[in-house]
């Protein structure tokens, strides 16, 4: 797969992550870009991985978390997660997010927004398989009665 | 065990991994259980809501990254072949050159 090809298929999704966890544009577009700079870098290895776009998100999460320490950045909470011009549909979603810490919360999202398996997502986040797992089921056993609250 | 089974089946369905033979039994289970229909429905109504969340980059970002660091390849292409042909071509012919202006003096 070529640079182009990589980048018209995942540019979407790193962003899209990206945006899911910061509330700063010129900070997203600033770690979006370092992202596809080591992918770039390290186009070659592309070939020999089981999922692009797993190996793409861990290169994001990976200059995410680098960004974060190194600025003293912190993730900004999750109810600011979602940017400030927030539709009717943005402030369910805030709604659902806010129930969850950070980790549940972007496991969350690679489960339901990505379709990642825990497996990837456990690669992704550097964390055991285990942990995935169970924080898993936990957030969805806490959103599912979230919404079922809602609906009632 | 059961229940984590079914929260299992559910989570394949909405990621479309199911087997054909957990379809049938997605399919069996819709039909016969009222709790899985229920877990269904939930589970279906939260992807729903937590797709709206994906979001594309606006155009002028998402060229400007890529100009970016395709613009950082071509620096690192020029940077490579000066160090692979012109910089050996200088470190020979610099010296005579400067021998030459001095005679030349």
């Amino acid at each position: 797969m070529s640079f182009d090809e990589v980048y018209a298929r995942y540019a979407d999704c790193v962003y899209s992550f990206l945006r899911f966890k910061l509330n700063d544009e010129y900070l997203i577009e600033e770690i979006m870009q370092e992202t596809f700079l080591a992918v770039y870098r390290s186009l070659d290895k592309c070939k020999n991985v089981q999922s692009a776009k797993a190996w793409i998100l861990t290169i994001a999460h990976h200059k995410l978390v680098d960004h974060l320490r190194r600025a003293k950045h912190k993730e900004v909470a999750l109810d600011q997660n979602i940017r400030v011009e927030e539709s009717p549909s943005d402030l369910t979603i805030k709604e659902i997010l806010s129930q969850l810490d950070a980790v549940s919360a972007t496991i969350i999202y690679g489960l339901y927004v990505e379709q990642f398996t825990c497996e990837e997502l456990a690669g992704i986040l550097g964390i055991p398989v285990g942990t995935v797992k169970s924080k898993a089921y936990t957030a969805r056993a806490r959103l599912r009665s979230w919404l079922k609250g809602v609906e009632q | 065990m059961r229940e984590d089974y079914d929260h299992e089946l559910a989570l394949a369905y909405i990621q479309g991994r199911l087997t054909q033979e957990e379809k049938r039994e997605v399919f069996h289970l819709l039909m016969e259980d009222p709790g899985f229909r229920e877990l269904m429905q939930l589970e279906l109504r939260l992807a729903k809501m937590l797709t709206a969340v994906k979001a594309s980059p606006p155009q002028t970002v998402a060229a400007r990254v890529y100009f970016n660091v395709t613009a950082s390849k071509s620096e690192a292409f020029t940077t490579d072949l000066t160090k692979a042909i012109l910089a050996p071509i200088f470190k020979v012919s610099l010296p005579k050159l400067v021998s030459l202006c001095q005679k030349l003096r």
